[in-house]
């Protein structure tokens, strides 16, 4: 089990050029991550390329990491999306189907790490619940898929407009509510 | 007031579109060069950041090719970086080969060869193993020096190369201090099992100003790549 401090130590001593602490990395959080490229890219072959990619960037910048101020997890969730989600953007291919199921999972987070993580994930979804469904999956298709505004509104069929209107109002109403 | 509540809600929306990658190339740029003025917008991204990374919940976990296959990784950690401007990595089954060949000789006619010799004097009294292996380190470099015709002769260790090259030009330096890549990359000391060279962003020797005429050349992250103070980025072997 290895908790978000587990994942922390280790970045702190990647950047210390620990080949050991990389590789006790790459084993807890390659699984998560590399499903975070996958549901961008729904391409095994481009999220392995994507995943390698990320953890060159992981030991090159895991000096930096002290202060960027974002928990291990977001810190290295957002690197693999964002990386994914260039690549994505780079190819300009049709989305296809995901057909892929979970094939093994990594050892959990400890209880505690995941009374934490269930809790914050129940309060986003409890936000994301407030808006209008269609406006909540907007959201979620953004975040979880890349898409850009043009590829949203395409997929709700509206003006392009007012998907950019959508997603605003949306933004506002969950700082809002998360904010409570 | 409601100038200032306005502002504020611009802000807070253009940090999710930022969070959520919506901007195009131009905004996301523009953004970004406000965030490193306006640390106050800097905590708007990474509030979101933080709040939407846990809709990453929702994607389960999926163990890479790599993962799967346990110490044999996937061909995804077993491929061949792209073109190799600054050098020839050995490819693991060759360089095998390569030490069991030169394992035999020496152990069939007794001293490594004068060239070899020649080649480690700093491995005096070291035993076999250390000048074997300084030996195949040795011919990997002189095949580099082959392949892109800049490094033909055996040198002092790469570190130093690197070492002396940032002293020869101040930019290396420069650049090296400010956290850039360097420029000197090379094979990683050893052939790791579970991570073969995967490819980084590390730069070729190139004069400056001259065009990049081809890739990044390829490293691994398992090089010795920095020193004990901090991240570098000049890639060479250990």
């Amino acid at each position: 089990m290895t908790t978000p401090s587990d994942i922390e130590a280790l970045i702190a001593r990647v950047a210390l050029g620990d080949r050991a602490a990389f590789s006790a990395l790459y084993d807890a959080t390659s699984a998560k991550l590399f499903g975070v490229c996958l549901r961008v890219l729904n391409d095994r072959h481009e999220a392995e390329d994507a995943l390698q990619e990320v953890f060159v960037r992981v030991w090159h910048k895991a000096g930096s990491y002290a202060v960027n101020g974002l928990s291990p997890m977001t810190w290295l969730i957002t690197l693999a999306r964002n990386l994914a989600i260039d690549r994505l953007r780079a190819r300009k291919a049709p989305m296809v189907t995901l057909d892929e199921s979970p094939t093994s999972r990594t050892a959990g987070p400890t209880p505690e790490a995941a009374a934490i993580a269930a809790s914050d994930r129940a309060r986003i979804a409890g936000c994301l619940g407030e808006l209008e469904p269609a406006r909540a999956d907007a959201v979620r298709g953004a975040y979880l898929d890349g898409a850009t505004y043009e590829e949203l509104a395409r997929r709700h069929g509206v003006p392009l407009n007012t998907m950019r209107t959508w997603l605003r109002r949306s933004l506002l109403k969950l700082k809002d509510c998360l904010s409570r | 007031m409601t100038d200032a509540t306005d502002r504020d809600e611009d802000d807070v929306a253009l940090a999710g579109e930022y969070a959520l990658r919506l901007m195009d190339a131009d905004a996301r740029r523009a953004f970004a060069r406000r965030m490193e003025r306006e640390p106050a917008l800097r905590a708007l991204v990474r509030d979101w950041e933080e709040r939407l990374a846990t809709l990453a919940d929702e994607v389960p976990p999926v163990s890479p090719v790599a993962a799967r296959e346990g110490p044999d990784r996937g061909a995804a950690f077993r491929r061949r970086p792209r073109a190799a401007p600054v050098g020839v990595e050995l490819d693991p089954l060759l360089g095998g080969a390569l030490t069991a060949g030169v394992l035999v000789l020496a152990l069939s006619s007794g001293p490594a060869p004068r060239a070899g010799a020649r080649l480690h004097r700093r491995d005096r009294g070291r035993g076999p193993h250390a000048r074997l292996r300084r030996a195949l380190r040795s011919r990997a470099r002189r095949a580099r020096g082959r392949a892109d015709g800049r490094r033909a002769r055996p040198g002092p260790r790469p570190r130093a190369v690197a070492h002396r090259r940032g002293r020869a030009d101040p930019g290396v330096a420069r650049r090296a201090a400010a956290g850039r890549p360097g420029r000197a990359c090379a094979e990683p000391r050893r052939w790791p099992r579970r991570w073969p060279a995967v490819r980084s962003p590390c730069r070729t020797n190139r004069p400056a100003g001259r065009p990049r005429a081809s890739p990044p050349a390829p490293c691994s992250p398992w090089a010795r790549s920095r020193p004990a103070d901090g991240p570098a980025r000049i890639c060479a072997p250990g």
